[in-house]
């Protein structure tokens, strides 16, 4: 075992990102190799108090990204348990500094994300490289004996997973979740995030973004490295409605699969049977959402599940010109938010069609007039929320590895 | 140049006297809910009749054959200048327009503004991820300028649901409404679905013009089709204030032309074919409906 006494490292640690001398370690041969970053990596990684921004972690959060290849393949294989759960935990609280401080900023050359605003495009930003690390960290972790350390990976991908949607951070998302599927294949959590993903990737906020990842991807698997860049709102794309249009639904198709796999490893999973119920009535299936959806409608779910059910149902009987159905429905929406805008225009929706025109316009004005104060309205959020949220799973992982 | 995106459509249509209308007092906010029924004793329709790029003007009742679910009807024409026109600005103001496009944006509605003529009204709706009616129908020029320029960006863009409170806000006066609805994408975040508004459109008698910039999908074109409106799809944002003018300018040279529905079914929808002797390109509303909508 590497050791390092602690007066060395908060003598390194102040020094910043300057490392220690090797002379000064000792002990950082491992395997021949000599990598004086490998001891204080592991020094880091047990002095780091999880969830602080402290010297440790900005130390390694400092760190080139092609820093951690050699001190994961040197450290982890001999590491227990206990050590890779806090290593876990370093890397994770670095990543999360490094989206949400600007101290502490990710490093160039790290893996780039687009950001996409109403539809278009708006630019590139630079991603932290760390979640990567701890993808690699927990692929050892999960390794090791006895249950607890694969309830703290799957733990862990269930609430960064939910957090990357919860930030639309889809591209960094969809890396940890194929990671974390290819681990836990049976988990029905892990399977609705998925499903979430491409229901988001489905959705009219992402669609040409979905339809350029999807020639980028088809070209790459010919052998082509390159895409010209994608012009913006005004270049001439005389095809993209009608490709954006077939993107949308081969995403939603996807996320109907994972939605269905999630149902059907925990048939309890409300959540899913509502996603599942709104990308049915998506793809034109009205009738069969109403089936889907009728038992969560029906159940007794917290808040924001409870909205997204009775919306979902509403729209969907609405579709099928049930209008009694649609408006009792979208009533219960509006008690659930205290009257959100949208479901105060699916009521209104509902009176236009059965011919009461004047309380439809009674209805959206009294949401929709100036100084009436804006609400929360779940809506405009439900691709990038679950319930539990992402702080609820990210505090149980965080119990789980205290 | 108006695409003709929604060429001789043969329809038409609007309410009522019976109506009774009962809100846009000018200068007023929303002090009580309009009172309208949806029951049709007299219909009424704005026309736009074109040959080739130019509004055909000297037409009377003779000219004009309505079909109202295939049966003719005796046409009357309306003095235009009797009724007011009414404009709801519709304006997305999502957070994909920078500030250079704002500006455009809210120079146009001004332009829409400063054109409105006594006893013409018009109303504000502005649109991100919420719809609010930033004022109802006024006559307050000064106000509706500064409105107009006030609106705050956010991001999303509720699209549809806006159409949908814009055209019900539209049937709030008495007199001639007109929506100019403009985006610069399609919607992203409305709980309304294109269908659902299409329906709206059917059911209330705003003539909708949609002015866009870039991707627009296929609702916005059919809205503007089936309310006898025209959809644009410019290129710049620095044209769009001669759009709206040119717009408004065209809607108050259109015909009014109302009829009492007989030989037809009361209840239900009412497919309207509108033409005019002569030929030309007729442009209307699709139809109208007259009741609630079937319960399935």
């Amino acid at each position: 075992m590497v050791t390092i006494g602690r007066v060395a490292l908060v003598a390194a640690l102040t020094l910043g990102a300057a490392l220690p001398a090797a002379g000064q370690i000792d002990s950082t041969t491992r395997r021949g190799v000599k990598d004086p970053r490998v001891a204080a990596w592991q020094a880091a990684v047990r002095t780091h108090v999880q969830a602080k921004i402290d010297e440790p972690l900005t130390t390694v959060a400092a760190w080139p990204t092609d820093a951690f290849d050699r001190v994961l393949k040197v450290v982890l294989p001999d590491e227990d348990a206990a050590f890779l759960a806090r290593a876990l935990v370093l890397h994770t609280d670095i990543a999360l500094a490094q989206r949400t401080l600007p101290e502490t900023p990710p490093p160039s050359g790290g893996p780039v994300a687009v950001v996409v605003i109403d539809g278009q495009r708006t630019r590139t930003v630079t991603r932290s490289p760390h979640w990567a690390v701890a993808r690699r960290i927990a692929a050892e972790l999960v390794k090791q004996s006895g249950p607890d350390p694969a309830a703290i990976v799957a733990a862990w991908y269930r609430a960064s997973c939910a957090l990357m949607q919860e930030w639309g951070d889809l591209d960094t998302l969809e890396a940890q979740l194929e990671a974390g599927v290819a681990l836990f294949g049976r988990d029905p959590v892990l399977a609705l995030q998925r499903g979430t993903l491409h229901q988001a990737f489905g959705d009219a906020r992402l669609a040409d973004y979905a339809r350029e990842r999807r020639a980028l991807t088809a070209m790459r698997r010919n052998g082509i490295g390159t895409v010209a860049s994608i012009g913006g709102r005004n270049a001439s794309r005389p095809d993209a409605s009608a490709s954006g249009l077939s993107a949308s639904r081969a995403e939603l198709n996807v996320a109907e699969r994972e939605f269905r796999r999630a149902l059907a490893l925990d048939p309890t999973l409300h959540e899913a049977r509502i996603r599942l119920a709104h990308v049915l009535s998506q793809l034109g299936n009205d009738r069969q959402a109403v089936e889907v959806v009728q038992p969560a409608a029906e159940a007794d779910l917290p808040p924001f599940s409870a909205f997204y059910a009775a919306m979902i149902l509403g729209r969907s009987q609405e579709h099928l010109g049930r209008f009694a159905e649609a408006g009792a429905a979208y009533d219960r929406a509006a008690a659930h938010t205290g009257g959100a805008q949208s479901a105060e225009i699916g009521r209104s929706r509902v009176a236009l069609a059965q011919g009461r025109p004047a309380e439809a316009l009674t209805i959206v004005t009294a949401v929709t007039a100036q100084g009436v104060s804006p609400r929360d309205d779940p809506w405009t959020v439900y691709f990038r929320f679950h319930d539990p949220d992402a702080e609820t799973l990210m505090l149980a992982w965080r119990e789980r590895v205290k | 140049m108006i695409a003709r995106a929604c060429r001789a459509v043969p329809s038409a249509v609007w309410l009522a006297a019976a109506l009774g209308l009962a809100m846009a007092t000018p200068g007023a906010a929303i002090a009580q809910p309009a009172v309208f029924s949806a029951r049709v004793d007299v219909v009424r329709v704005d026309v736009d009749v074109r040959r080739g790029d130019t509004q055909v003007a000297g037409l009377t009742a003779a000219d004009f054959e309505i079909l109202d679910n295939g049966v003719r009807q005796r046409v009357e024409l309306v003095s235009a200048t009797a009724l007011p026109v009414n404009v709801v600005l519709a304006l997305d103001g999502s957070n994909s327009l920078d500030a250079k496009e704002r500006g455009h944006l809210v120079a146009a509605g001004r332009r829409v503004i400063d054109a409105l003529r006594p006893q013409e009204t018009a109303a504000l709706v502005t649109f991100s991820d919420r719809v609010v009616i930033q004022t109802p129908f006024t006559d307050d020029a000064g106000r509706l300028r500064t409105l107009v320029g006030a609106s705050a960006p956010a991001t999303d863009t509720a699209l549809y649901d806006a159409a949908h409170v814009a055209m019900l806000l539209g049937t709030s006066a008495p007199g001639r409404p007109i929506v100019i609805l403009f985006s610069d994408g399609d919607d992203t975040a409305s709980v309304l679905t294109g269908d659902a508004l299409l329906d709206t459109a059917q059911r209330t008698g705003a003539v909708v013009c949609v002015v866009t910039l870039g991707e627009s999908g296929q609702v916005l074109p059919r809205l503007a089709e089936v309310t006898g409106g025209v959809f644009v799809k410019e290129t710049s944002l620095d044209r769009v204030a001669a759009r709206f003018a040119e717009i408004l300018d065209g809607f108050r040279r259109r015909y009014v032309v109302s009829f009492t529905p007989t030989g037809v079914a009361r209840e239900g929808w009412h497919t309207l074919s509108v033409k005019v002797k002569g030929g030309g390109d007729v442009r209307a509303r699709s139809g109208y409906w007259s009741g609630p909508a079937p319960t399935r």
